[in-house]
């Protein structure tokens, strides 16, 4: 069992009476790549700064490397490196001085030239102020101030939020060249499933507030199913099958999102309901995504359950 | 090394701030003393003394009498404004670029990142109104231009302003901090500062306006200490 | 070096099952030949842009398939073809994928000594990628 390097005990955040964050359990092992996934306003940001000690939960708690999160001390801050949403950094400085500043901040750590080089790489020079930076760039300097210190743990709020794809990649690429390094680990909230998939060792997704899945990626992908029956007869009024997470009707077919319910069970449903045939549909994970997080009694083009 | 690198942030982005100021006051203070000299006014006004034959004047008589009643408002207007400027640069505009992530996210106590804005707002009013209203002082000190030179306690009553500026920062940093709506209590931090400003400018004891500053802002800064430290961002 | 591989995210195949088969496909195609070393495990996530732990994973696949085998401190090779041992269960699961192609293609109206040629034809294309690695040496 890989050593816990974050985790969050019933965190709960009400914003009067809105609750924006709810009873979030999350446990976040050291090594993984752990992609937090969840739609817009779903409670990621809030979660995180809760997390990282900038809001105070109503009830509950978080901690890093067991040091708990509203009394994280520098040391412990020392150690976390943190893409803000928005990557807002101080406008006047220029690369060059505020890649000085953040060095102050992590003596030891500091790889100067590994930041001179990324800076490069970005076709960026560190006479540039930071204002007069696109996003994409901002958020290119703010991967560099994040990597630089070789943190052990990365926490990355959004990071590629209206980036275009080649930066995007970048930040793929940097999230690996960390992961490599002994005893790293990431956490990077998204809605770009795409990225989620290519590097996420882990999942954890919010849905209003609350915690829905927190599991591997392989066994999210395996637990999420879509059944289509189509049936000549009449269909069952009741669908009796576990794991039911949304039920479609149409005239003659019958749309089925399961989660883990096996193919066993599955064909046990079938034998008993008789559908002329049946089939399990691949999604791939924006679908599956999708569906999870699909509010319960959703209307659609179908007759809805 | 950590907490040099915050003050010396904290320095760079008060000084366009405290320039204005310098070169403000440098400015008029000057000009309005000069053309004092040149016009060679008899200021025989009473003015406060030690002397307690001599009747004694409140604090804020300061803009009346003495040679130093040219410069002093320009002191007054300039030690104002570095406090309202300074207190929203630091503390309102982070609001507004929402970069307090970036800064609230270092290897340091809170309170390290506090007291680097504090004290570089103190550092920029030492340095406005130490050199700039003693050079007056000096200036208007030459008999062969002034008929009366100012007394040492109107130096002393010029820091004093400049110590009411700070106290204006103390109050522009606290409405800064709150999370109140404007219109509510936000606004309370400014208010106290005017407070302690009305009663520092009704005393007839220079002691006592001394102890009113430093209760001003000593009841301003611990409170800003507590607030800073449990706030939300 | 890892030309053979492409990933597709979006699809519905998980991502180190991309891998595994597209490594596979290769061995099978003759562009990886017995004995050749498998890119360093980082060193293709790196060049994919996915998480280690992924090719990790398409590469124990793989090794359960008996399709490469793992020395410690070396690297990841790939076996001799004739090495594999299959059991009856792989042979009748292959045979049953076998009828369901042959199925579909009668289905479609395909007699069955066009299909026999199809069938002929696609293996030959296989082993001509490895013919022309072979003339390219």
């Amino acid at each position: 069992m890989s050593e816990i390097v974050l985790e969050t005990e019933g965190l709960t955040k009400y914003y009067g009476r809105t609750l924006a964050v709810d009873h979030l359990d999350l446990k976040v092992p050291k090594g993984c790549i752990c992609g937090f996934l969840g739609r817009n306003a779903a409670g990621k940001t809030t979660a995180i700064k809760m997390m990282l000690g900038f809001l105070e939960p109503t009830v509950g708690s978080g901690a890093i490397f067991g040091c708990s999160s509203q009394n994280l001390t520098p040391a412990v801050r020392q150690r976390i490196g943190y893409v803000t949403e928005g990557h807002k950094l101080f406008g006047w400085m220029s690369i060059g001085r505020i890649g000085k500043f953040q060095r102050a901040f992590f003596p030891g750590q500091w790889d100067d030239k590994f930041f001179a080089d990324m800076i490069e790489y970005f076709g960026l020079s560190k006479k540039q102020k930071v204002k007069s930076l696109s996003i994409g760039q901002r958020a290119q300097v703010s991967l560099a101030l994040a990597l630089a210190p070789n943190p052990e743990l990365l926490i990355m709020d959004d990071p590629t939020q209206g980036l275009d794809a080649a930066i995007r990649r970048q930040f793929l690429e940097g999230m690996i060249q960390l992961i490599m390094r002994q005893g790293r680990t990431v956490l990077f909230s998204s809605h770009i499933l795409g990225d989620v998939e290519r590097v996420a060792d882990r999942i954890a997704v919010i849905d209003k507030g609350v915690l829905r899945a927190s599991c591997s990626l392989e066994q999210f992908q395996k637990a999420v199913k879509k059944v289509r029956a189509s049936f000549i007869g009449e269909m069952p009024a009741d669908i009796d099958i576990e794991g039911l997470l949304h039920c479609r009707r149409s005239e003659k077919e019958l749309e089925l999102v399961l989660v883990g319910t096996d193919e066993e069970k599955i064909q046990r449903w079938a034998n008993i309901s008789k559908p002329q045939k049946y089939e399990i549909v691949s999604m791939n994970l924006e679908d599956q995504f999708i569906e999870y997080t699909a509010p319960v009694n959703h209307k659609d083009l179908f007759e809805w359950e | 090394m950590r907490f040099s690198a915050l003050l010396r942030k904290e320095l760079r982005e008060c000084l366009p701030w405290f320039l204005a100021a310098f070169v403000f006051l440098l400015l008029f203070g000057s000009i309005s003393l000069y053309s004092a000299s040149v016009l060679r006014e008899e200021l025989g006004y009473p003015y406060m003394s030690l002397d307690p034959d001599v009747p004694q004047t409140p604090v804020y008589q300061l803009t009346r009498t003495g040679t130093l009643s040219g410069p002093a408002p320009y002191l007054f207007l300039s030690a104002i404004g570095l406090g309202l400027c300074l207190g929203i640069r630091q503390f309102w505009y982070s609001h507004f670029t929402r970069v307090w992530g970036f800064e609230l996210h270092r290897s340091v106590n809170r309170s390290a990142i506090l007291f680097s804005k504090v004290i570089s707002a103190l550092l920029a009013f030492i340095f406005l109104a130490g050199p700039l209203w003693y050079i007056f002082y000096w200036y208007a000190g030459h008999r062969e231009l002034f008929m009366v030179s100012p007394p040492s306690r109107h130096l002393i009553e010029g820091w004093i302003v400049a110590a009411v500026g700070f106290i204006v920062y103390l109050g522009t940093v606290k409405a800064g901090l709150s999370d109140a709506r404007w219109y509510t209590t936000k606004m309370f931090g400014l208010g106290f500062s005017v407070f302690i400003i009305v009663v520092v400018f009704n005393q007839y004891k220079i002691g006592w306006t001394i102890a009113a500053i430093i209760a001003g802002i000593f009841i301003l800064m611990i409170d800003i200490m507590d607030t800073f430290e449990s706030k939300e961002f | 070096m890892a030309v053979w591989v492409q990933i597709t995210p979006g699809s519905s195949e998980p991502i180190y099952s991309q891998v595994a088969g597209q490594i596979s496909e290769a061995i099978a195609k003759g562009h990886l030949k017995t004995g050749d070393r498998l890119p360093a495990v980082r060193k293709l996530a790196a060049e994919l842009v996915i998480n280690p732990n992924t090719v990790a994973r398409a590469y124990t696949i793989l090794e359960q398939a008996g399709l490469v085998s793992t020395k410690t401190g070396s690297g990841t090779f790939v076996s001799d073809p004739k090495m594999i041992t299959r059991d009856a269960a792989d042979v009748n699961a292959l045979a049953e994928r076998m009828d369901n192609v042959i199925v579909r293609g009668l289905n479609l109206g395909i007699e069955a000594k066009d299909l026999a040629e199809m069938f002929k034809s696609r293996i030959a294309g296989f082993g001509k990628q490895e013919k022309d690695k072979e003339q390219k040496r």
